[in-house]
């Protein structure tokens, strides 16, 4: 108990001094008070927090691959370079799927089609007519400005949920787990050429060099060498 | 003890330094459409997608974004993995490093959701608390669990209506007290000690002027909408109605007298589309009519027959009233009529509205107080009881820009701690991935594992030795 507290009241003092920094309280609550104009701003803020936790996973991928004692010294690069050139693409790819869905003209395009005949001028008409013919909301609707504030409030829930989710997917699905993959293979053969450039040849020591013929079975290679030793013998 | 315990963390008597009461409407009775929460019976109207979105909306995060990106990998990655055209690596090698994704994806979830979670309660109870600064502060607004919580404490053998009552008091009382303190110009925050400090002077402004900014932006919206899109449009179709008198009427009270005896407004819909399929060569304006019936909208078919009925009634008035009622000799005449009856029952008022609130922008940013710029409003609106902003209560609007903006400060604030802490865990699901994916291939998969590998080799070799003793 004694030590919970003091780590409690650590962990309460530094989310308190970080909640102070000048650029949170500035820029990024700023952001949040105006969700519809700034949902490109907000998605990109999640895509940012993914991608920081993607560079991370990729060093510690990366150097554990490196040291990993159980992958043979001779493979040991290739998946390290394997593991640099997915981490490397996923971070590329998600940054540029983000910057391009969006983008406000993309955005617009698929906010209309998908929820463009909910918040037209006939939409807002109709719920006003709807809820004009129930007992409890008659001639409380027509020309209240509170309506159009709840009837936009919606429509601009939507145009952020749609920003943010739209986003997000392509970065984290489309970007990092549908292209990634096609690319990282061929890739990985060129950063492993990179981490090689200032390597010497690589010395194998002959008890782990690997001598499996894949043409002719070990059996029949033994036989071969038993028959040429008899030939020698008998020679 | 805890300070909350006793007095939610809050001073009030010290904030009400001057107790004005309310600025009452000027019959003294609230009308019906004041008492309504309109955006709970928005609600209710809305189509279910956009309830999902206005969900998602709400509930945005850290916990959201990990999620997401938890489903691509988990759900979309092995599928890509697995079947991927472009890899050489054998089948078995490529199912086994699919199964891999899943498993990172339960792992982060579990991981980073589960530490972000006890942060986001953290978070909510410091700011209800008073331990953040005013940008955080709720001490004036609790939410409701919190009150519940403490209440729930103080009164252990409290009935749960009992309890929901004191509840709903006390965050009456609150919202009674914040709009008080707002009247006073002096809004006074608490802190985690039970010591009061004043929200700033420059927040405070801030504050005002924004409300008023944002009433403006709407009106001037509204003048612009006037001018340019509704006298213009108006103008239009009244002209159809004119010259096409016989054919409006023809069409559109066989229309409505079929909804009325239909409880299919689709098959109504299906009608207008054929119609505007014979008519698309007739006048334009004609085929916008059918378009604006065929738009209306509604969640079923009784909701869709209302919605379509309005829209038929709304014109059968119009026709009336333009070919009727009035008689207009040209295009001109109607559209003279039509600017000067949108002049004197639209644009007049919104102008008027928009020169109030210039008012009293200026008076805020000449730091007039609350108690005075109230008071001008007041006069405007006694002397125009059909005021735009009769319904307008400048304090209350202050309240709840104020709470708005500090819900949004956590939220932001929320976010960014995810991100941190979610970060700082990375390390630990990163070994929880390394140490259970291996068990859990072996355990679940032993076919795709190298458990069985040396088992296999071995039965391989005898296989092999055996074709070879055949051979020999």
């Amino acid at each position: 108990m004694s030590l919970i507290s003091p780590i409690g009241n650590g962990i309460k003092s530094v989310n308190r001094w970080f909640s102070r920094i000048p650029y949170v309280q500035n820029t990024v609550c700023k952001k949040f008070q105006d969700t519809r104009a700034n949902s490109a701003w907000i998605a990109g803020l999640g895509v940012t927090s993914i991608v920081l936790k993607d560079g991370f996973g990729c060093y510690l991928y990366v150097k554990q691959s490196l040291n990993n004692k159980e992958i043979p010294e001779d493979k040991r690069k290739f998946v390290a370079a394997l593991d640099l050139a997915n981490g490397g693409l996923m971070i590329l790819l998600q940054i540029l799927m983000t910057y391009t869905i969006s983008k406000k003209v993309f955005q617009e395009k698929m906010f209309n089609k998908i929820f463009g005949k909910m918040f037209n001028r006939q939409a807002s008409k109709s719920m006003q007519a709807i809820m004009e013919s129930k007992d409890h909301l008659s001639g409380c609707v027509k020309g209240n400005q509170e309506f159009h504030k709840a009837f936009s409030d919606y429509k601009d829930s939507a145009i952020t949920a749609l920003g943010t989710l739209t986003t997000l997917i392509a970065a984290t699905t489309v970007g990092k787990r549908i292209l990634t993959p096609f690319i990282a293979t061929p890739l990985a053969d060129k950063t492993k050429e990179w981490m090689c450039r200032n390597d010497k040849p690589a010395q194998i020591h002959k008890d782990t060099k690997n001598t499996y013929d894949t043409q002719t079975p070990a059996s029949e290679k033994a036989k071969m060498q038993q028959n040429s030793s008899n030939l020698n013998l008998v020679k | 003890m805890k300070v909350e315990n006793i007095k939610f963390g809050i001073n009030n008597s010290v904030a009400v330094q001057r107790k004005t009461p309310y600025r009452q409407s000027f019959t003294g009775i609230q009308d019906k459409a004041t008492k309504l929460n309109m955006k709970e019976e928005v609600k209710n109207f809305m189509p279910p997608l956009v309830k999902g979105m206005k969900k998602i909306s709400d509930n945005m995060g850290e916990i959201q974004n990990i999620i997401i990106n938890a489903l691509g990998t988990g759900l979309v990655a092995p599928i890509f993995i697995k079947w991927n055209p472009l890899s050489k690596t054998d089948a078995d090698t490529r199912e086994y490093s699919a199964w891999r994704q899943p498993v990172s994806a339960i792992l982060a979830v579990v991981t980073q959701v589960g530490v972000t979670i006890p942060f986001n309660r953290m978070i909510d109870k410091l700011s209800n608390n008073g331990y953040y600064d005013e940008n955080y502060n709720k001490t004036l607004f609790q939410d409701k669990s919190y009150i519940e919580k403490i209440i729930k404490r103080n009164y252990p053998y409290a009935s749960k209506k009992q309890i929901n009552e004191m509840v709903t008091q006390k965050m009456t009382d609150q919202q009674n007290n914040l709009i008080r303190m707002i009247k006073a110009d002096n809004i006074v925050m608490s802190n985690d000690q039970g010591e009061t400090f004043k929200l700033s002077e420059n927040t405070y402004r801030q504050l005002q002027a924004e409300v008023l900014q944002k009433k403006l932006d709407y009106a001037n919206s509204e003048l612009n909408k006037c001018l340019n899109i509704s006298i213009p449009k108006k103008t239009q179709r009244a002209e159809y109605y004119r010259t096409h008198t016989d054919q409006a009427h023809e069409i559109f009270n066989d229309l409505d007298q079929k909804l009325d005896a239909t409880n299919s407004p689709n098959d109504i819909k299906k009608l207008v589309k054929k119609l505007k399929k014979q008519h698309k060569n007739s006048d334009p304006e004609l085929i916008a009519i059918f378009d604006d019936i065929l738009a209306r909208r509604g969640n079923n078919d009784q909701d869709l027959k209302t919605a379509m009925q309005a829209k038929l009634k709304g014109i059968l008035k119009d026709i009336k009233f333009y070919t009727e009622d009035n008689e207009f000799k040209s295009k001109e005449d109607l559209a003279e009529f039509i600017k000067s009856w949108e002049t004197e029952q639209r644009i007049n008022p919104i102008k008027s509205e928009i020169k109030v609130l210039e008012e009293m922008k200026s008076k805020v940013l000449n730091k007039d107080t609350m108690t005075s710029i109230e008071a001008y409003l007041d006069t405007i609106i006694q002397n125009d009881k059909e005021h735009r902003l009769a319904k307008f209560k400048f304090s209350k609007e202050i309240s709840n820009l104020l709470q708005e903006t500090v819900k949004n400060n956590i939220k932001a604030h929320k976010q960014l701690t995810g991100l941190r802490v979610s970060l700082l865990i990375l390390p630990v699901s990163c070994w929880l991935l390394n140490w259970t994916y291996p068990k859990f291939m072996d355990a679940v998969f032993p076919n795709l594992s190298n458990k069985k590998h040396p088992n296999e080799i071995k039965d391989l070799v005898n296989k092999a030795n055996k074709q070879t003793e055949v051979k020999s």
